[in-house]
C-alpha cells in the first residue's frame, strides 16, 4: 500500500466524536451543525443511510458517520449532531455522536495514517492530527460520501 | 458583465430560440409550398431572422449577426420571387438554423466559431439552387412587377448605386449599430420640411447630390416600412442600405461619381450576387458596386499596412492589432459579398488567428505578421486584377490557409479544407449536433401574473384578516377565514403550476424536421401528422420527453416504415404516415406514435429471443403475442440485423422505457404485422405537485400516488379467509373474481418474512403498476392530499422502491412509495397471471364510490354534482330561457322548470354566454328544477374522495381533486335552500316532526359526517354524531332512550356497520330501532349481507332526498307527503 503523501498545511478541523472514534473534518467542508434529528427512517437504502431529514424544505439524505466506519449503529441521543457538507454541488447530513471542539491544526503535527487505524473505517482517514492528549483522525470526506 | 446587459442578453436569447424553433418549421412549409409563395409565410421568416440579425448585432455578436445576414439575403430573395427554395437550398437555410442555435446556445464563444462554411453555402443557394428564372414560375421581372408593381415607376436606386458619405460620420453610425437607409424623393417634393422630418428620425448623414432627392440617412428603427411611414412615404421610396454599401468618401467626390456614373446602371438582375458581379464584365471599366468594393478594400488595406507597422516595431500593441482584425473582418466581408469563395476563406483562416491572438492576449510574432502580410498582398493582388477588369486568376491558396491553420491549431481544420464541399453539411449530422438547451427561464403571459398577483394580495389580506379574528377570539369567523385561506392556496398553487404547462407542441414541431431529414436518408416517403399540439404538459416533463420521443419516432422511420418500393409491392400506398398525437385521458396526457409500416413480428422476436438465451425456453414458448412484443423493451434486444446509424444497436428501447418511467410515464406497444406499431406513452401531467393518499405504518407515514391508486380495499375480518389466499409463499386478494398479487407495505421493506398482525381488518390499496395491478396492505390510511415532490440524491434512488420524497404539514419527511419499483422488486408481476384480464367495474367495487358527474359553469373550473341527485340532463339554445324578473325559466315536459345558475348563489365565476348549454335536473323539496351549465366534462367514479376537505361556501360543500383539478363538489340542496328558502321551509313544515327525533349518525369519514348531519338537522332533527361502530354501541349505552334511529356507513374501523346492526340487534333494548346503511357499497350481494345483519333501509351516499325519506318512512313521519 502506497502511503498517501499529505501535505503539511495548517486548517481548522472540527472535531467530533463518533462511536470511540474522534474524528475532525476540515472547516472549509462544512456548512453547518445542525441538531435536528428527526429523521426519517429509508427502508431499503444502504445501511448508512440513517434516513432523510428537513432541511429548511430541502429533503436532505443523512449518513450514520458509525455505519460507514463500520461501527454499530447507535440510537438517536440530544448529544448528536447532523454535520451538513457538500458533495457534487448537494448537501448531505453526517450524523455524529457529540461535537467536541473547533481547533487549528497546524500542519506540522499532521501526518498520514498509520495502515492499522480504526480497522475497517481506515480507508475514510486521509490524515492523523496529533494532539497533546490525543489523535484526531482526519476524515477523507470524498471517500466517506462514496456511494 | 452588468446585470443589465446579462438581462439583455438573456432575453435576445430566449427570444432567438423562439424564432428559430419556428423558423424550422416554416422553412419546411415554404419548401413545401414551392413556387407558390405564401408571403405571410416568407415574411415571418424574414422577420424571424431578421430580428436575430437586429438584436445580435446590438450586442456585438459578429458571427450571429453575419449568419443572420447570410440567411436574410436569401429569403429576401425567396421573397420578391428571385429564388425558389428547393430541398437543397432548405437545407442550407436549416442547417444554417441550427449553427445559428448552436452559437446562441454559447454566445460567450459563439465568435470563435467559423461559420465562413455556411456563408458559403448561403451565397452559393442562388447558383446551386434553382433560379426562378428556370423553375415554372415567372421571370424574376415579371414576378416583380407582378409582386409590387408600384415599383414600376419610380427609378430604382439599387443597393449598388454608390452613395458616399462622409466617412467620421459613416464610422458614427457604425458604432451606434444604427441601421443606414437610402431615403428618396421625388424633385419636387424636397423642401425644408423634408430635411426637418429626416432629422427628426435620425441623422441626416448626406444628402448624396446637391439639391437632388437622394438621402443617406441613419436611425435606430430597424424597419423600412416603419421608417417610410414616419416619412409619409412609399416603402419602396426607403431602402436598407448595408454599410459597405456606402461609400466613406468626402460628399465632393461622391458628387462626382455620380456625374460619371449613370444613376440606375445596374440590371434587376444585378444584386443575385456573384453572378450579377459576372456579368458585368462586359460593361466598360468594374462595375459600379465593385469600384465600390475596391476602395473599400484597398482603404482597409492601408489600415492594414499600418496595423502591421506598429506590430513590426511592439508586437504586443492591443490596438493595432484590433485595427488589423477589424480591417481583416471587414474586407472579408465584403469578399465574401462578391463571391471571392477562396479569398473569404484565406481572410476567414486569418481571422480566426487575429481572433485567437486577441483572446489569448498574444502578440503577434513576426513569423505570424509575415504570413499575414502574404495575405494582404494576395488580396490586393486579386483585387487589383479585378480593377484591370479582369477575372481574378486562379490561385492555389492552399498552402497559405494552411499556414494559417498552423497559427490556430484549435480550430477546426476540416471546414477550411473542405470548403465548398463541406458548405452542405448532411442534415443527420446537424441534428445529432443540436445540443439540447436547457431553458432556465420561462416565458409567461401576463395575464397569469396578473392572476397570480391579485392571489397574491388576497394571501395577503386573508392573513391579515386570520390574524385579525384569531386575536378576537372570534371562533366562527376562524374557521371561514380559514377556509378562505384554503380556498385562495389552492388557487395560487394551480396557478402556479399553470405557469409551468407548456404546449406539446413545442415538442412535436422538431420532428418535422427530423422525420424530414431521416426519411431523406432513408430514401423513405413519410408524412408526418401532428395531433394535440396544444395538449398542455408540465415543462420539465416536455424537456425530458424530446430525447425518449425522438427515439422512438427514429425506431418507427428506421424498422417500421418500409421503402416506397417495399410498400408499393405489398400493396400500400407508397408515402408511409406517422402519426403524432398528443390527448387527454382521465387526467393524464397519453402520447401516441403511430406508423402505418411494417409492424413488428412476434415469432421475429420468440426467434431472437430463444438464439439470445437469456429467457427459459419454456417461458418464451408460452408467452402471448403481446407479452413477446412487449420484450423489446428489455435491455440489449434489437431484431434488426444490420446496425443502423439512425437508431443504433436496440440499446435503445429499455432506455426509452426507463426515462418514460422516471417521469411517471406508461408505456404500451400494440404491433400488427403489416399494418404498422402504435405505442403508446401515458404522462402525468406534472411533477411537481401530485395528488397522494398518505397511509400509515406503525409511527411511519408514506405517499402513494393517485394516479398509481385504482381503489381502496377494505377487508374485514369475518372476510379475510375468503378474500385473502395464500399462494405458496404469496398472498393473493380475491376481488370481484379476479386474484391480486397481495404485499403488504413492511413486506416491502425487508426481504425475510415478516410476522403480521393476523387479526382485524385489512385496509388494502389495488396499485396500479403500467398495465398491471396489485394490492398493498397498510396499517392505516390517511388523508389524501397535494404533496410537493423532492427528488431523492443519488444515495437513495437507487433504493427503486421510492419515487420521491415530501414534506408533510408538520415538518416530518414522508417517502412517496414507487408503485412500479416495488412491483419490480418483490417481482409482483411474475404472479400477475392470475389476475389477469381485471376490469374497471365501478358499479360494485368495495370502495368508497361516489358517481359523479363533471361539469363547467367556468371553463375554469371543474364542478361536480352527484349522479345520483340527477334526474336528467338536457341540452338547450339559449333562446329557449324565459326570465320573469330575476328568476329564469323554460318549458319542459308540459310545465315549467325553474332554472339556477350556480353563480347566483356560489361565489364561482359565470358561466359564459354561449348558444348551447346543458341543464341538469333534479329535484330538492318536492320541487323539480334545473341547473344550467356550459359544459359536460365526464362521468367519473371517485374512488379515494374519503377526505373531501376544504372549503365550505354557499352552494359548494367542499372541494376535492379530481383528474388533477380542483373540482368543487356542488351542493344542489344548499343552492336551492338559498335561492328559494320558503320551498325548504314549507317543505319542512310539512314534515316537521311533532317531537323532536334523535338520529344517531355513525360515519369516519369527516367529509360524509358533516354532510350527514347537516342534512339531518335541516330536516329538523336532532344529530348525534360518532366517528366508528364503537363510539355508537357506547352511545346507545349511555342514552340509548333518547335515540330513534342509527344512520351508520358500513364501511368503517373495528367495528363496521354490519357488526354494528348485528349487535344492536340482539340487544333486546335496542331491537326495535331503524337502521338506515348509508353507504356507496352497493350491488345486490352487499344489500343482502346488509339485510342479514339487520339493516332496514340500504342506502347510497349524499342522496339527500332519499336519506331523508327512508328517515320518515322508517319513523313514520313523512306518510302526509309520499
Amino acid at each position: 500500500m502506497t502511503v498517501p503523501i499529505i501535505e503539511a498545511e495548517d486548517r481548522d478541523l472540527v472535531l467530533f466524536r463518533s462511536g470511540d472514534l474522534l474524528c475532525g473534518i476540515d472547516v472549509a467542508r462544512v456548512r453547518e451543525i445542525n441538531r435536528n434529528l428527526d429523521i426519517t427512517v429509508v427502508h431499503r437504502a444502504p445501511d448508512y443511510v440513517r434516513g432523510v431529514l428537513n432541511l429548511r424544505g430541502q429533503l436532505l439524505t443523512v449518513i450514520d458517520l458509525r455505519r460507514k466506519l463500520g461501527m454499530e449503529s447507535a440510537s438517536i441521543d440530544l448529544n448528536m449532531r447532523v454535520v451538513v457538507v457538500r458533495r457534487d454541488g448537494v448537501e448531505v447530513g453526517l450524523l455524529i455522536d457529540q461535537i467536541v471542539d473547533i481547533i487549528a491544526a497546524d500542519g506540522l503535527n499532521t501526518e498520514p495514517p498509520p495502515a492499522n487505524v480504526a480497522g475497517v473505517g481506515g480507508i475514510f482517514f486521509s490524515a492523523v492530527y496529533k494532539m497533546e492528549t490525543a489523535l484526531v483522525a482526519v476524515l477523507d470526506l470524498d471517500r466517506v460520501l462514496e456511494k | 458583465m452588468t446585470d443589465y446587459d446579462d438581462n439583455i442578453l438573456q432575453a435576445f436569447i430566449e427570444e432567438s430560440q423562439e424564432h428559430l424553433d419556428g423558423i424550422e418549421n416554416d422553412l419546411l412549409r415554404i419548401e413545401a409550398a414551392g413556387a407558390e409563395i405564401d408571403d405571410d409565410l416568407v415574411n415571418e421568416v424574414f422577420r424571424a431572422v431578421h430580428s436575430i440579425k437586429g438584436g445580435s448585432s446590438f450586442l456585438g455578436l459578429e458571427n450571429i449577426t453575419e449568419l443572420a445576414h447570410g440567411m436574410e439575403s436569401v429569403l429576401n430573395m425567396v421573397r420578391n420571387r428571385q429564388l425558389v427554395l428547393d430541398g437543397t437550398g432548405t437545407s442550407v437555410l436549416l442547417a444554417s438554423a441550427d449553427v445559428l442555435a448552436g452559437m446562441l446556445a454559447d454566445t460567450g464563444s459563439s465568435d470563435e466559431r467559423d461559420i465562413a462554411a455556411e456563408l458559403e453555402a448561403l451565397q452559393a443557394i442562388p447558383d446551386g439552387g434553382s433560379p426562378a428564372a428556370q423553375s415554372p414560375t415567372p421571370s424574376p421581372v415579371a414576378a416583380k412587377s407582378v409582386a409590387t408593381p408600384t415599383i414600376e415607376p419610380t427609378p430604382e436606386p439599387t443597393a449598388s448605386l454608390p452613395v458616399s458619405v462622409d466617412e467620421a460620420a459613416l464610422d458614427e453610425a457604425l458604432e451606434m449599430l444604427d441601421y443606414l437607409y437610402l431615403v428618396e424623393y421625388g424633385a419636387d417634393e424636397v423642401d425644408e420640411g423634408v430635411l426637418a422630418g429626416l432629422e427628426e428620425l435620425g441623422t441626416v448623414l448626406s444628402q448624396v447630390a446637391q439639391g437632388a432627392s437622394l438621402f443617406v440617412l441613419f436611425a435606430t428603427v430597424a424597419d423600412v416600412d416603419v421608417v417610410a411611414s414616419l416619412l409619409e412615404l412609399e416603402e419602396a421610396q426607403v431602402r436598407l442600405l448595408e454599410p459597405d454599401q456606402v461609400w466613406a468618401a468626402s460628399p465632393v467626390e461622391a458628387v462626382d461619381t455620380l456625374a460619371q456614373t449613370p444613376v440606375l446602371p445596374v440590371a434587376n438582375g444585378d444584386d443575385l450576387g456573384p453572378e450579377g458581379m459576372l456579368a458585368m464584365d462586359a460593361a466598360v471599366g468594374p462595375a459600379p458596386e465593385v469600384m465600390r468594393f475596391l476602395n473599400l478594400t484597398y482603404d482597409l488595406l492601408n489600415k492594414m499596412d499600418q496595423a502591421f507597422e506598429v506590430l513590426l516595431r511592439k508586437p504586443g500593441d492591443v490596438d493595432a492589432l484590433a485595427n488589423l482584425f477589424d480591417a481583416v473582418h471587414r474586407i472579408k466581408i465584403a469578399v465574401g459579398e462578391q463571391g471571392l469563395t477562396d479569398l473569404d476563406r484565406l481572410l476567414g483562416a486569418g481571422e480566426d488567428v487575429l481572433n485567437r491572438l486577441r483572446a489569448g492576449g498574444f502578440g503577434v510574432e513576426a513569423a505570424t505578421a509575415e504570413i499575414l502580410l502574404d495575405m494582404a498582398s494576395l488580396t490586393g493582388e486579386v483585387c487589383a486584377e479585378l480593377e484591370s477588369d479582369s477575372l481574378p486568376e486562379e490561385r492555389d491558396i492552399t498552402a497559405l490557409v494552411d499556414q494559417l491553420l498552423e497559427l490556430a491549431p484549435e480550430s477546426e481544420p476540416e471546414q477550411h479544407r473542405n470548403g465548398q464541399a463541406d458548405a452542405m453539411p448532411p442534415a443527420k449530422k446537424t441534428t445529432v449536433v443540436k445540443s439540447p438547451i436547457v431553458e432556465t427561464s420561462l416565458r409567461v403571459h401576463v395575464r397569469l401574473l396578473d392572476r397570480l398577483m391579485n392571489l397574491a394580495g388576497e394571501l395577503v389580506l386573508t392573513r391579515n384578516q386570520l390574524k385579525q379574528v384569531v386575536a378576537l377570539g372570534d371562533g366562527a369567523a376562524v374557521e371561514r377565514t380559514t377556509q378562505r385561506l384554503d380556498q385562495v392556496t389552492t388557487e395560487l398553487q394551480e396557478t402556479v403550476v399553470s405557469t409551468r404547462m407548456q404546449p406539446v407542441g413545442s415538442v412535436f414541431g422538431k420532428f418535422r424536421r427530423i422525420v424530414r431529414d431521416i426519411a431523406r436518408d432513408l430514401n423513405k416517403d413519410v408524412e408526418l401528422v401532428l395531433e394535440g399540439e396544444e395538449v398542455e404538459l408540465d415543462k420539465t416533463i416536455i424537456e425530458a420527453l424530446s430525447d425518449p420521443l425522438t427515439h422512438l419516432v427514429r425506431n418507427a422511420l428506421d424498422h417500421g416504415i418500409e421503402t416506397p418500393s417495399v410498400r408499393y409491392e405489398q400493396g400500400k400506398q407508397p408515402t408511409a404516415t406517422l402519426l403524432l398525437r398528443a390527448l387527454h385521458e382521465a387526467g393524464q396526457v397519453i402520447i401516441e406514435i403511430t406508423d402505418n409500416g411494417a409492424g413488428i413480428d412476434p415469432e421475429n422476436i420468440r426467434t431472437k429471443a430463444l438464439s439470445m438465451g437469456n429467457y427459459d425456453t419454456s417461458q418464451i414458448n408460452s408467452m402471448g403475442d403481446r407479452d413477446l412484443v412487449r420484450l423489446i423493451f428489455h435491455p440489449g434486444f434489437s431484431t434488426v440485423e444490420e446496425v443502423t446509424d439512425i437508431s443504433g444497436r436496440g440499446v435503445g428501447m429499455d432506455v426509452v422505457l426507463t426515462n418514460l418511467t422516471k417521469l411517471g410515464g406508461i408505456v404500451d406497444i400494440d404491433s400488427e404485422v403489416g399494418r404498422g406499431t402504435t405505442v403508446r406513452v401515458k404522462l402525468p401531467l406534472t411533477l411537481a405537485i401530485i395528488p397522494a393518499l398518505l397511509v400509515g405504518m406503525g409511527s411511519e407515514r408514506f405517499a402513494v400516488p393517485q394516479v398509481n391508486l385504482a381503489e381502496l380495499v377494505r377487508v374485514p375480518m369475518w372476510r379475510r379467509e375468503e378474500l385473502v389466499q395464500e399462494l405458496g409463499n404469496a398472498q393473493v386478494l380475491r376481488l370481484r373474481g379476479n386474484l391480486l398479487p397481495l404485499i403488504s407495505l413492511r413486506q416491502v421493506f425487508s426481504d425475510e418474512i415478516v410476522d403480521e398482525d393476523h387479526s382485524g381488518a385489512l385496509n388494502v390499496l389495488v396499485l396500479k403498476a403500467g398495465d398491471f395491478r396489485y394490492g398493498m396492505i397498510v396499517d392505516e390510511l390517511l388523508d389524501s392530499e397535494e404533496i410537493v415532490v423532492k427528488p431523492l440524491d443519488d444515495f437513495l434512488s437507487a433504493c427503486k422502491i421510492y419515487a420521491g420524497a415530501t414534506i408533510l404539514g408538520d415538518g416530518q419527511v414522508a417517502m412517496i412509495l414507487d408503485v412500479i419499483g416495488i412491483s419490480d422488486i418483490k417481482d409482483l408481476e411474475a404472479m400477475e397471471g392470475a389476475s389477469a384480464g381485471i376490469e374497471e367495474d365501478i358499479d360494485d367495487l368495495d370502495s368508497d364510490v361516489q358517481e359523479l358527474l363533471l361539469v363547467y359553469n367556468h371553463p375554469d373550473e371543474q364542478l361536480a354534482v352527484p349522479v345520483s341527485l340527477v334526474s336528467r340532463i338536457e341540452r338547450i339554445h339559449c333562446d329557449q330561457i324565459q326570465r320573469t324578473g330575476t328568476r329564469a325559466s323554460m318549458q319542459y315536459l308540459g310545465g315549467h322548470l325553474v332554472l339556477f345558475s350556480l353563480e347566483d348563489a356560489a361565489a364561482v365565476s359565470p358561466r359564459p354566454e354561449t348558444d348551447y348549454l346543458y341543464v341538469l335536473v333534479f329535484t330538492v323539496a318536492d320541487h323539480e328544477v334545473g341547473l344550467l351549465v356550459s359544459e359536460l366534462v365526464d362521468i367519473t367514479s371517485q374512488a379515494v374522495d374519503v377526505s373531501v376537505e376544504g372549503f365550505v361556501q354557499a352552494g359548494i360543500m367542499g372541494s376535492t381533486t379530481i383528474s388533477g383539478r380542483t373540482t368543487l363538489m356542488v351542493d344542489l340542496y344548499d343552492l336551492v335552500r338559498r335561492l328559494e328558502p320558503t320551498w325548504i321551509e314549507e317543505h319542512n313544515a310539512r314534515y316537521k316532526a311533532e317531537s323532536e327525533r334523535t338520529i344517531l349518525i355513525v360515519e369516519d369519514t369527516a367529509f360524509f359526517r358533516n354532510q350527514l348531519e347537516r342534512f339531518v338537522v335541516e330536516a329538523g332533527y336532532r344529530a348525534l354524531v360518532v366517528e366508528d361502530g364503537a363510539k355508537a354501541l357506547a352511545e346507545l349505552e349511555r342514552r340509548g332512550d333518547e335515540i330513534d334511529l342509527i344512520l351508520t356507513d358500513i364501511e368503517m374501523p373495528e367495528i363496521d356497520g354490519l357488526e354494528l346492526a348485528r349487535r344492536v340487534r340482539v340487544e333486546p333494548r335496542f331491537a326495535h330501532l331503524p337502521i338506515i346503511a348509508v353507504t356507496s357499497l352497493g350491488g345486490e350481494e352487499n344489500e343482502r349481507r346488509g339485510r342479514d345483519a339487520g339493516v332496514d333501509e340500504y342506502l347510497i351516499k349524499i342522496n339527500r332526498e332519499q336519506i331523508l325519506q327512508a328517515i320518515r318512512r322508517r319513523l313514520g313521519t313523512g306518510s302526509l307527503a309520499l
